[in-house]
């Protein structure tokens, strides 16, 4: 057990684990609708993949596998080693819509997951006013989510996750519902972030800039039933910042990302 | 911060407006009905200023008023307790078990439907004319309709909440307390005032029917019965104050304390 520090010297994993996430041939149905079918990749420790593809695409039933919330039909995902069917402690998930309590300041809400894994809410508590100092929350501690803006919301989902130490982190499209300044902010500081903890990450997103900024990869979901159509590298360094945005590297990768995205949605509509 | 202050201002001047209004229409109600009584009314019928002048010799000197109020409420509060407690239970359960909801919904809506008056007459057999029946009353009056709003609420939890539980490993204890409480606070709230409303009206009408005790209900009755409408009026007043405590008050209460409430 390491110490509940999110400081930058000291990784969110601990050291010697298989960590990382290994996806291989994950099937799910919807009665007799198939979702996607033989999807495999894998995502390494410290290492952020991006899922792009159509809404429908079945991005968001995928995350969910990964976390068990959803059992597949077939196939397997294995995190740290272990076979995933159920949610697991070491998997944390950052929602688009926040998810956050309504009746629980926005404290208690970053120590949810803590509490709920058993720590003293006092302890909690105090692990997670470190989580809300790295998100750059102080201040506002108390607050109730109705009294926050979007971005703070985001920012309490994203300390909630955070404060349990996983080592897989899943985004599902977690910039989707604010605006558009406030996204790039927070991405920015979510690169920040991670390039001091870095953990595996999945990162589902209808932004193709966004995907490419934050993946090492990027998977491009597309067909019917959907599966993995293309996975684009992303050799751009880190850490990124809004100058790796300018660079025409990444240009180029955007343009290659967003032609593969509309040559999936152009097989779609045929 | 200057639209805060300014809005905060707007509402105090409507709700000082509010006020206004209210008592305009109060001072118009009871002089109409001063009025009417004096020209075109009885002796005995009750005017506002009789009332008023009735209320301090009733609320000081009447020797049966307190202990009737005592034996009233006492009835009205445990049966409110015990249906709030286990209707909110039955329903938050029948939320989240649908098979449970199936095997028992019929019965809460049975319940619900039957005119409770009708009932009293078996309960009084069963338990004697005493208070026993008047408790039961008020249990079979109140129970349903909090069964019923519990049930709603914990129907309508959002999926997301209980997602973020399920991601985080709690355990069924967490999702209940922390969440499908919580979650359907403002429909429990609505039922508890459903609730109080039948419960007063039942524990009057188990008072009237058994027609033995010293309750307010019957006190309010023989007062009337002895034409000493003012004075009874006095004593009703008791009762609605008490019913728009339970309705309003605490509604008011639980807001105050629990700013998160509207935005649930």
């Amino acid at each position: 057990m390491t110490a509940l520090q999110p400081d930058a010297s000291e990784s969110l994993q601990s050291p010697g684990s298989k960590s990382g996430i290994k996806v291989s041939g994950l099937t799910k149905y919807y009665g007799d609708m198939c979702v996607f079918k033989d999807v495999n990749f894998e995502i390494g420790p410290a290492e952020i993949v991006s899922v792009v593809g159509p809404s429908g695409c079945g991005k968001t039933t995928l995350l969910r596998c990964l976390n068990g919330l959803i059992v597949a039909d077939s196939g397997e995902v294995v995190v740290d080693g272990k076979k995933v069917d159920s949610p697991q402690p070491g998997i944390a998930i950052v929602f688009q819509d926040f998810g956050l309590f309504p009746w629980k300041t926005a404290l208690d809400n970053v120590a949810y997951g803590l509490t709920v894994r058993g720590m003293p809410r006092k302890k909690a508590r105090e692990v997670a006013k470190q989580y809300v100092k790295l998100v750059a929350l102080e201040g506002f501690e108390d607050r109730y989510p109705h009294q926050l803006s979007g971005g703070m919301q985001q920012r309490a989902g994203l300390a909630r996750a955070l404060a349990v130490e996983p080592t897989a982190l899943l985004m599902d499209e977690p910039f989707g519902a604010l605006d558009a300044q406030t996204r790039e902010l927070m991405q920015f500081e979510l690169l920040q972030i991670w390039d001091r903890n870095p953990a595996s990450m999945l990162f589902v997103t209808h932004g193709i800039e966004e995907a490419v900024l934050m993946g090492d990869r990027v998977l491009v979901l597309g067909g019917r039933p959907s599966s993995v159509f293309e996975v684009v590298d992303v050799p751009l360094s880190r850490p990124r910042d809004a100058a790796t945005v300018a660079s025409a590297e990444f240009q180029e990768l955007r343009a290659k990302v967003w032609d593969l995205v509309m040559t999936v949605r152009r097989n779609a509509a045929d | 911060m200057a639209t805060v202050t300014s809005n905060k201002l707007a509402v105090q001047q409507s709700r000082g407006k509010g006020i206004f209004i209210r008592l305009a229409a109060l001072f118009t109600v009871l002089i109409v009905w001063e009025i009417a009584i004096t020209t075109f009314g009885r002796d005995f019928m009750a005017t506002p200023s009789g009332i008023i002048s009735a209320a301090p010799d009733v609320l000081l000197n009447d020797p049966k008023l307190w202990p009737g109020v005592w034996e009233t409420f006492t009835v009205v509060f445990r049966g409110m307790f015990v249906a709030v407690v286990a209707g909110g239970i039955i329903g938050l359960l029948m939320g989240r078990i649908p098979v449970l909801a199936d095997a028992v919904s019929p019965y809460v809506n049975g319940f619900y439907a039957t005119p409770m008056i009708a009932v009293l007459p078996l309960i009084t057999l069963w338990l004697g004319f005493n208070t026993s029946a008047t408790f039961a009353l008020v249990i079979f009056a109140a129970l349903p309709p909090m069964a019923v709003a519990a049930y709603d609420g914990s129907r309508a939890i959002g999926v997301r909440y209980l997602e973020v539980a399920k991601s985080f490993g709690a355990r069924r204890r967490d999702v209940w307390i922390g969440i499908a409480i919580p979650a359907s606070l403002p429909n429990l709230l609505a039922g508890f005032r459903l609730a109080s409303g039948r419960a007063l009206s039942a524990v009057v009408i188990a008072e009237f029917l058994i027609g033995t005790g010293a309750g307010l209900g019957i006190h309010i009755m023989r007062l009337a019965q002895n034409f000493d409408h003012n004075e009874a009026i006095v004593a009703l007043l008791i009762l609605t104050l008490v019913g728009l405590f339970l309705a309003v008050g605490i509604e008011a209460i639980i807001k105050r304390s629990f700013p998160w409430f509207r935005k649930t």
